[in-house]
């Protein structure tokens, strides 16, 4: 099978982007936890196949942009003990994002 | 709504940073993985999600008994070997076992 | 740990060829009987080869802590490499003959203003072509749960305490890129070679629960 083309890619790095805030059933791999949230694009990882399809014994196609998010630490817990300064980085699917 | 392995931020005790040498079955049972990988007859994304969708009991169980399990899962659902078989072979190994000794 | 790690290879090539019949039945546990049967039955179909399976086990006991501590070792003791090694680590390692087996590397610096650490809160994503099997504790629902939402106090339980003036910052792996830390050199490293240095960096001070410690 023949790789497909990947999607438009929507973000830069620097871009303030929003964690959809969806619960799908299946595999996914973006945590409970950060679904919802907002925070910065730190650097773009590539094009991937698809975990969400591997997982099911598809091809993975068209790939998908991947990028690495951080997120301040008290933006994402309530109550977060520690310093402001404190963050959380973490690689979400394009799929999963919107602009913020 | 947050599934079993989707762990971030749930409640849970102090981390026991000791940790033992894998046993050889454990190891086997990577191997096995690996091999299966490498031949492309699963991905790495089915093994999570055999392993998301193993019933709690069976995922609160030691990592590698965990793994165990997922691959006779996906083993039974390729139709590369099924739970019937596998049962079957470990009382056959069993017994050759006990009259082994 | 290097030197464990081989003794442990060879115990398991032992264990591996000893044949079922010579071993204590009161020592088979189930779960080493079922990795057994699906040995056996994969081969005896022919889906796999014996063959195939010993590479995978060689592969796995050829990877270890000390490859990483050689990684962190050779950035301390050149500036070029270190600086190829935080731009792409997949190609820096492929030059130390390190394979990330179509994974992406990616080494993450500690400095005086941040402090790195990893988890995976999904499943137990570890860099294995480097580190060799992740131990326990990482693949454990305390760690798991717990890293990313107080992260400081699980670096207390490993002993370690990062000032409120350096940021902590987790990385959780998820999805195709691998994580190491490089830990700082410490002081009064000044003289040390590549070998000496390496011997003090240990597999915690990768994942980034602990810091090298050059007193002992």
């Amino acid at each position: 099978m023949t790789a497909a083309t990947p999607e438009e890619r929507r973000f830069e790095v620097g871009d303030e982007v929003r964690v959809a805030l969806s619960h799908p059933p299946g595999h996914r791999r973006t945590p409970f936890y950060i679904r919802g949230k907002t925070g910065v694009v730190e650097r773009y990882c590539g094009a991937f196949r698809n975990p969400e399809e591997l997982a099911y014994g598809f091809d993975g196609e068209p790939r998908r942009h991947l990028y690495r998010v951080r997120f301040r630490q008290h933006d994402i817990w309530d109550g977060y003990d520690g310093p402001e300064r404190d963050t959380l980085d973490l690689e979400i699917y394009q799929h999963w994002l919107e602009k913020a | 709504m947050q599934r079993q392995h989707d762990m971030g931020g749930m409640p849970s005790g102090p981390v026991d940073p000791d940790s033992p040498p894998t046993a050889p079955w454990a190891k086997l049972i990577t191997a096995t993985v690996g091999a299966l990988r490498e031949k492309k007859l699963m991905t790495v994304d089915e093994m999570r999600r055999a392993l998301e969708d193993l019933p709690s009991e069976q995922y609160d169980r030691d990592y590698f008994e965990r793994w165990a399990e997922a691959l006779t899962d996906l083993l039974e659902e390729k139709g590369l070997a099924t739970h019937d078989e596998i049962a079957g072979r470990m009382d056959e190994i069993r017994r050759r076992l006990e009259g082994g000794t | 740990m290097a030197e464990e790690e081989r003794g442990h290879v060879e115990a398991h090539h032992h264990d591996h060829e000893v044949a079922p019949e010579n071993r204590d039945v009161e020592e088979t546990g189930h779960y080493e009987l079922m990795a057994t049967a699906i040995r056996e039955l994969l081969v005896e179909k022919g889906v796999v080869t014996p063959e195939q399976i010993r590479e995978q086990l060689e592969f796995m006991d050829s990877r270890g802590p000390a490859l990483g501590a050689e990684i962190v070792a050779r950035a301390w003791t050149d500036e070029a490499f270190k600086e190829r090694l935080l731009e792409d680590g997949t190609a820096a390692v492929d030059e130390l003959g390190i394979p990330m087996a179509g994974l992406e590397l990616v080494v993450v610096e500690n400095t005086p203003d941040t402090h790195n650490m990893i988890v995976c809160t999904l499943c137990s994503c570890y860099p294995r072509t480097i580190l060799g099997l992740p131990p326990d504790w990482y693949k454990s629902k305390s760690y798991r749960s717990r890293a990313v939402i107080e992260p400081r106090a699980v670096l207390e339980e490993f002993g370690t305490s990062i000032p409120e003036n350096t940021t902590v910052r987790v990385h959780d792996s998820n999805a195709d890129m691998r994580y190491l830390v490089l830990p700082m050199r410490p002081e009064g490293t000044g003289g040390w070679d590549a070998e000496r240095l390496a011997g003090i960096v240990t597999r915690d001070c990768m994942v980034g629960v602990a810091l090298p410690d050059a007193s002992g």
